[in-house]
């Protein structure tokens, strides 16, 4: 896609249309609270993605003996090097997206999707490489307590125990903050910054696994019953409709308070957030595309044999996508602050910073504990909700919300 | 209008059979049935025959007991064995030892007392997947036959503070769900109307001025701040002032802190009353208002503008009228409009949502009840809480519907 | 024994606050009430202000289940017989005196001639024999006191003022059953012809105690009066006043504000209290005991007895140093709660006090472990076999108690240092319950409620192990079958305690479980309370008294 040119006496020619897409993007570059808000939302994943370096007792590098190690990668589980993989290949999506539009133009396949395909493929092999050939040495090897007999050992910056024992317990009960514990330490003497580090993994996994699933389900139900129509329109607006009636902290509460606490605490989380708020981009997308098949130029290409899906894909479902991405970025904060109440109400023991703050609700003097959760889910909350209504904005023009 | 009202109000009915189907549903085919835990921590836990049979007077009187509908019924069977007649009990010995692998013959004291020690065992193993979804439907059907008749079942786990008449004179509180519910739901409509009041008389002002500003200090300012404000969770609010606000806490001590009523509120005046229960509200009220601001303000700034921007307006700024009576005059009213419908239809949302600051501040509301039931499994109050809500949900939507129609003379309804 | 349940979300955790709940007794467990001082008249008057956590469900003197109810109990009603609070031995209560056959089959009572019920009627040998018949009726739901009794053959009127009560087998608790289990209620008051009639009493409330039923009023409070012509020395209190403040939070308000007198703490709530009154600023003028009570019983970790790997009493010993006791109390306790090593309440004479809790000691484990068969072969961090399998377990915990959580993570991490892998996985009640019925949990965490004297046979005897008796851990040991028999059927308790003493060894070498920690009550009082005395089995309310300028409103009648 070329720039538009400027033409010797002054008059700019607009190029090739520019996409949805960069227009929304170019809209939010102006804007320094979305930028601020993406800046943070990445370095939220940064943390989290890199948290055995940050806190932890095992050394990110080793010498004994002459032979140098780097434990801190030999322990990180496959499922961490998967989320690791993903987000470097997600930031690297611009770079690829750039290579693709040099390659050619042309109303093809968009930069976009074809950048997501590439690295999509390349994540899943390395996933399924990960999981089939490698399996994680979680064995303890008291690194912190032989730091001096190592020639040489780079720990992370906070050097403590990810889990406490009993001698943590009697040496670190509810410090305050200090040199060596910068937010203090809690009940059973864990470390509270790396509870919070770790926690970025819980808050950001709830976020975007359950708003991914309830996006799918919404979309995907969306679509049907728009392209549809008929008695399946009819019969998903009633089952939405359902969904909708119910207050969705009540139904959740309930839903949540039936599931076996032996099912994955995590799991039960997102599973039940995903799955009971898809009624808002089912009705978004649905109503986008009743909309569009009512527009003259979708009549027009099927009268010129275009089959309809393939119509929707290309122009429902991005134009569709703009107000349900705002709803699913107020979705992931609106889920990192369910969460908390969940564990507030005692229904959801997750290792979170709901969990967190709801225990240090209990010893209100411990402060650090509780403020530290706190902080930790306003700035989350707040840095989406920022983003979400900067993209709101960035698209107003365009469509009304 | 009239037949787009009784339309809609004819359509709730599926609706809410689906939404509390669906509920039954889930809650049924849980695992961890807790009457008997329940009653364990009642007894001790000293007898377990006796836990099972009192377990199973209460699933009886909650329709909970699951059917086996193939005809392995065994107490059926042990029965015609007690009181049939000859063949029938050689019949019933046949099916019993054909189902249980037992050769007790017609022996029945050895049955009983073999039942009476396997039983629970050996019924889990009757019920196959097929045998439960059809128990569910079972159920359900029973709740619903029972519930259409007036009959909504008695709570496990709770009791109202209200006493009622007992057929024997005396004086006893009931369990009956809507009773329950009856008790509570004033309390958290009151909290929550308030509350959307007050957001109403807060945000508007504040949108509207953002929308004349527009672009302005205060525009930016106000969204950002309202904006941070709806990213405080309720919790560490509320956590908050009770620490800093409250009495027992570590700082000013101007609040109570649980509940609505002073012990001795009772005994107060009117005028008394009433302040006593004002000063309860006003935190919890202030949890559940501040997080609203950010919507209703953006709702307004939004509404006024589009407003600002249409032919009438432009119209009477030709005209020359004062800047002032267009905007409060003529703007003003449209854009209430959406913003008054708005706040009918989310009132449940934010009724269920109170659940938090209710819990918070330990008032006696709907959110608690439905929350302790949800844990114990509590059917029937689960079930009218469904209700309860579906219910609430629709009349604020047909509400909010029919004020924009009535308002709006464009809008008409078949 | 009772198992301790509760699932709530109270500051303490549910399983600290189901043994507070017992602990919430402000009287002593059945049995154990104390004869009256004599007051003068002075004395007399003033009311009592307490509170319970939860309404009871009634207050029925047979068939009610709660601990609630049995606390109102113990101020209306009375058994025959009474141990004395501080040398725990036997008193007469409405018996005036007894005896028992050398084969310890047949106990007779001799009713007190004076003993009158709260109308004036005399309490005769029928009235017993009706509480009895009563409560073995089948369908009087007195499930839970009947059990008791299963082994009795009959409660015989054999005089005016003479019962006998004849057992099938000796039992050392046969005569403890039989004279303090039982509430004597009035035959002419409760008389009954359909038994769900006496099932659906709840306030019918006549006894011979101290004290009488006012009034209940339901989420509000529940009221007793001083009974003037109570048949012994009369009670000093004109009114007791029990509220019903179901938050913890609200419970301590009341008390600083002076609405209550006296309230049972948690942890967290006793060391607040303590600031507040170490605070001279604060102004607080308020008492605080903290004793080891019978009912609060112990804290224990459960390991699967019948199968590998903790079917080896050197690998469960190992598990027990693993566990810092001294660090769980002092922390996560604040210091409340003592170690113990045996399944007796610390105060009884069961209970062999020279045994001493195995310290905290990792290396100590490790080399416990290697005797076993266990350590680390192929230098991979983790223990293994003989056979090459690694040292692998499940915790099976409870979802809705946070002490537990915190203990297993602690005990997990402290596992997985010295080579041990563990998961963990939690059940919500019902459903943990049917893995301890099934014996399937390797490793769990629970509690049991104590008695003063209680007889070990249910939780520890090998019978107990198929069906679903309560050893859910599938202990088996020859020795220790052997000791209990014999002492079930020892009347003598010097005998029987020795052999108690030689159980208690037993266990400790064999650790079937790892024994946490006992709790300790925590009480805050009011200051006006007066003649408040701490004996060996705790506090008595019914014994105090309030003096006259300290009571509130007028005398007698008023609050």
């Amino acid at each position: 896609m070329s720039e538009a040119e400027k033409r010797d006496d002054g008059a700019v020619l607009s190029g090739p249309p520019k996409s949805y897409g960069t227009i929304v993007w170019g809209q939010l570059r102006k804007r320094p609270s979305a930028m601020v808000s993406i800046a943070v939302i990445v370095l939220l994943g940064a943390v989290g993605v890199f948290a055995p370096l940050l806190g932890g007792d095992v050394p990110i590098r080793w010498v004994e003996n002459g032979k140098v190690s780097w434990p801190v990668f030999h322990q990180m589980t496959n499922l961490e090097y998967v989320a690791l993989a993903g987000f470097l290949l997600v930031l690297a999506l611009p770079l690829t997206m750039r290579l693709f539009r040099r390659g050619g133009r042309g109303v093809g396949t968009s930069p976009f999707a074809r950048a997501m395909g590439v690295h999509l493929l390349v994540w899943l092999l390395l996933a399924a490489t990960l999981f089939l050939a490698r399996a994680p040495d979680r064995a303890y090897k008291a690194y912190l307590d032989r730091r001096a007999q190592a020639d040489g050992a780079w720990f992370p910056p906070i050097a403590y125990p990810r889990d406490p024992g009993f001698k943590e317990l009697v040496e670190n009960f509810y410090e305050a903050p200090s040199r060596h514990h910068p937010l203090g330490t809690g009940r059973i003497g864990d470390d509270v910054l790396i509870g919070i580090i770790y926690g970025t993994r819980t808050a950001l996994s709830i976020g975007f696994v359950a708003v991914g699933i309830s996006l799918a389900i919404g979309v995907g139900l969306g679509a049907a019953s728009g392209y549809f129509g008929g008695w399946i329109d009819l019969v998903l607006m009633r089952v939405a409709e359902v969904f909708m009636l119910i207050p969705g902290l009540v139904l959740i509460i309930i839903i949540l308070a039936v599931i076996p606490a032996s099912f994955p605490p995590i799991w039960a989380v997102i599973l039940v957030l995903g799955v009971t708020r898809w009624t808002g981009s089912f009705r978004l997308m649905r109503a986008e595309i009743l909309r569009i098949r009512g527009e003259d130029y979708i009549t027009a290409a099927r009268a010129l044999g275009i089959p309809t899906w393939r119509l929707l894909l290309r122009h429902a479902v991005p134009n569709g996508l703009a107000p349900i991405l705002v709803g699913a970025t107020f979705g992931i904060a609106g889920a990192v602050f369910l969460e908390a109440s969940l564990a507030f109400l005692g229904l959801v023991q997750t290792a979170s910073w709901g969990t967190m703050l709801n225990d240090g609700r209990q010893h209100l003097e411990y402060w650090w504990v509780w403020a530290s959760a706190g902080a930790a889910i306003f700035v989350t909350v707040f840095v989406y909700n920022l983003l979400g209504e900067a993209i709101r904005d960035a698209i107003d023009p365009r469509l009304k919300i | 209008m009239k037949t787009y009202l009784a339309k809609r109000l004819l359509l709730m009915v599926p609706t809410l059979l689906g939404m509390t189907f669906l509920t039954y549903a889930i809650v049924r085919l849980s695992p961890g049935e807790p009457i008997e835990a329940w009653i364990r921590a009642q007894t001790g836990g000293m007898d377990p025959v006796s836990t099972f049979q009192q377990a199973e007077k209460i699933r009886a009187r909650l329709g909970l007991k699951d059917h086996n509908y193939w005809g392995d019924d065994v107490e059926t069977h042990l029965e015609t064995l007690e009181k049939g007649g000859d063949a029938a009990k050689g019949r019933a010995a046949a099916e019993l030892e054909r189902i249980t692998g037992k050769t007790f013959a017609r022996d029945i004291d050895s049955w009983k007392r073999w039942w009476d020690a396997n039983r629970a065992d050996f019924e889990k193993t009757l019920i196959d997947p097929l045998e439960k979804a059809l128990n569910v439907f079972h159920g359900y059907g029973t709740w619903v036959a029972h519930a259409v008749r007036g009959d909504l079942g008695k709570s496990i786990k709770f009791e109202t503070s209200i006493t009622f008449r007992t057929p024997d004179g005396g004086q006893s509180p009931s369990g009956n769900p809507f009773w329950l519910f009856a008790e509570r739901v004033p309390v958290t409509l009151t909290l929550n109307v308030i509350a959307e009041l007050l957001i109403f008389l807060i945000a508007i002002p504040v949108g509207l001025t953002a929308a004349r500003y527009r672009g302005r200090l205060f525009d930016r300012t106000s969204t950002f701040l309202l904006l941070a404000l709806w990213s405080i969770p309720a919790i560490l609010m509320g956590t908050l002032f009770i620490a800093l606000l409250c009495r027992g806490g570590q700082g000013l001590e101007w609040f109570p802190v649980s509940g609505l009523h002073s012990d001795d509120a009772d005994k107060l005046g009117w005028g008394a009353y009433l302040a006593d229960l004002l000063w309860h509200a006003t935190l919890p009220v202030v949890c559940l208002v501040y997080g609203g601001l950010a919507y209703l303000a953006k709702l307004g700034r939004a509404s006024l503008l589009e407003n600002l921007r249409a032919d009438f307006v432009r119209t009477a700024r030709a005209k020359g009228l004062p800047e002032r009576r267009v905007v409060y005059h003529h703007a003003l009213r449209n854009s209430l409009l959406p913003m008054i419908t708005t706040m009918v239809m989310i009132l449940p949302a934010m009724i269920g949502g109170s659940v938090i600051v209710e819990s918070l501040f330990s008032i006696r509301g709907m959110g608690l009840l439905v929350v302790d039931g949800a844990k114990a499994h509590d059917i029937p109050v689960i079930m009218f809480g469904t209700v309860l809500y579906g219910f609430l949900t629709l009349v604020a939507l047909l509400g909010g519907d029919v004020l924009y129609a009535w308002a709006d003379p464009r809008v008409r309804y078949e | 024994m009772r198992r301790t349940t509760e699932s709530s979300r109270s500051a303490a955790g549910p399983l600290a606050r189901a043994l507070l709940c017992t602990a919430a007794v402000l009287c002593f467990t059945p049995g154990a009430a104390a004869k009256l001082p004599a007051f003068t008249p002075e004395q007399v008057g003033g009311t009592l202000r307490l509170n319970f956590n939860a309404e009871p469900q009634t207050l029925n003197p047979l068939t009610s289940r709660d601990a609630y109810a049995s606390y109102i109990h113990d101020y209306i009603f009375e058994q025959l017989i009474e141990r004395n609070p501080d040398t725990l031995e036997w008193e007469p209560m409405l018996a005036e005196r007894w005896e028992v056959s050398d084969d310890g089959l047949t106990i007779t009572f001799h009713l007190d001639p004076k003993a009158r019920f709260s109308d004036g009627s005399p309490v005769t040998a029928d009235d017993v024999v009706f509480t009895y018949e009563t409560m073995r009726n089948p369908k009087i739901d007195a499930f839970r006191i009947a059990s008791y009794f299963q082994m009795c053959e009959a409660c015989e009127k054999v005089g005016e003022r003479t019962v006998r009560f004849r057992w099938k087998e000796p039992y050392f608790k046969s005569f403890e059953v039989s004279g303090a289990f039982l509430n004597i209620i009035p035959k002419r008051v409760y008389a009954f012809d359909d038994p769900e009639e006496f099932n659906n009493l709840s306030t019918r409330l006549v006894g011979s105690g101290p004290f009488l039923f006012d009034r209940w009023t339901k989420g509000q409070e529940l009221v007793l009066v001083r009974h003037d012509a109570y048949w012994r020395n009369q009670a000093a209190l004109a009114r007791v006043v029990y509220r019903f403040i179901l938050n913890p939070r609200a419970v301590v308000q009341a008390f600083l504000s002076g609405d209550l007198d006296y309230i049972a703490l948690s942890p967290e709530w006793w060391v607040k209290l303590r600031k507040l009154k170490d605070d001279p600023r604060a102004g607080y003028d308020f008492r605080l005991m903290k004793y080891s009570a019978p009912g609060n019983g112990y804290s224990y970790i459960g390991w699967q007895n019948a199968k590998p790997p903790f079917d080896d009493p050197r690998v469960r010993t190992a598990m027990t140093h693993l566990v810092d006791r001294r660090a769980v109390i002092d922390k996560l306790l604040y210091g409340i709660g003592t170690p113990v090593t045996g399944p007796f309440w610390t105060g009884s004479l069961q209970y062999d006090a020279g045994l001493k809790p195995y310290a905290y000691d990792p290396a100590e484990a490790l080399r416990l472990l290697k005797q076993a068969g266990w350590e680390d072969r192929d230098g991979d961090g983790w223990l293994d076999n003989a056979k090459g399998e690694r040292f692998a377990f499940e915790f099976t915990g409870i979802s809705d108690s946070e002490f537990q959580r915190d203990v297993i993570r602690l005990l997990s991490e402290e596992c997985r240092r010295i080579g041990i892998d563990v998961s963990v996985r939690y059940w919500e009640w019902s459903v943990f319950v049917t893995h301890l019925d099934n014996r399937s949990y390797q490793a769990t965490m629970l509690a049991w409620t104590g008695t003063i004297e209680g007889d070990p046979f249910q939780v520890w005897h090998s019978s107990q192990i198929e069906g679903r008796g309560s050893n859910h851990m599938s202990f088996r040991n020859a020795e220790a079958d052997r000791l209990i028999e014999e002492a079930r059927a020892t009347l003598d308790p010097a005998k029987r305690n020795a052999l108690y003493h030689r159980f208690h060894r037993v266990l400790h070498e064999q650790q079937p479980y790892t024994f946490v920690e006992e709790r300790e009550s925590l009480r805050a009082l009011a200051p006006r309370l007066e003649g408040v005395t701490l004996h060996r089995l705790g506090l008595d309310t019914k014994e105090w008294w309030i003096p006259k300028d300290k009571r509130l409103g007028g005398e007698g009648s008023a609050p």
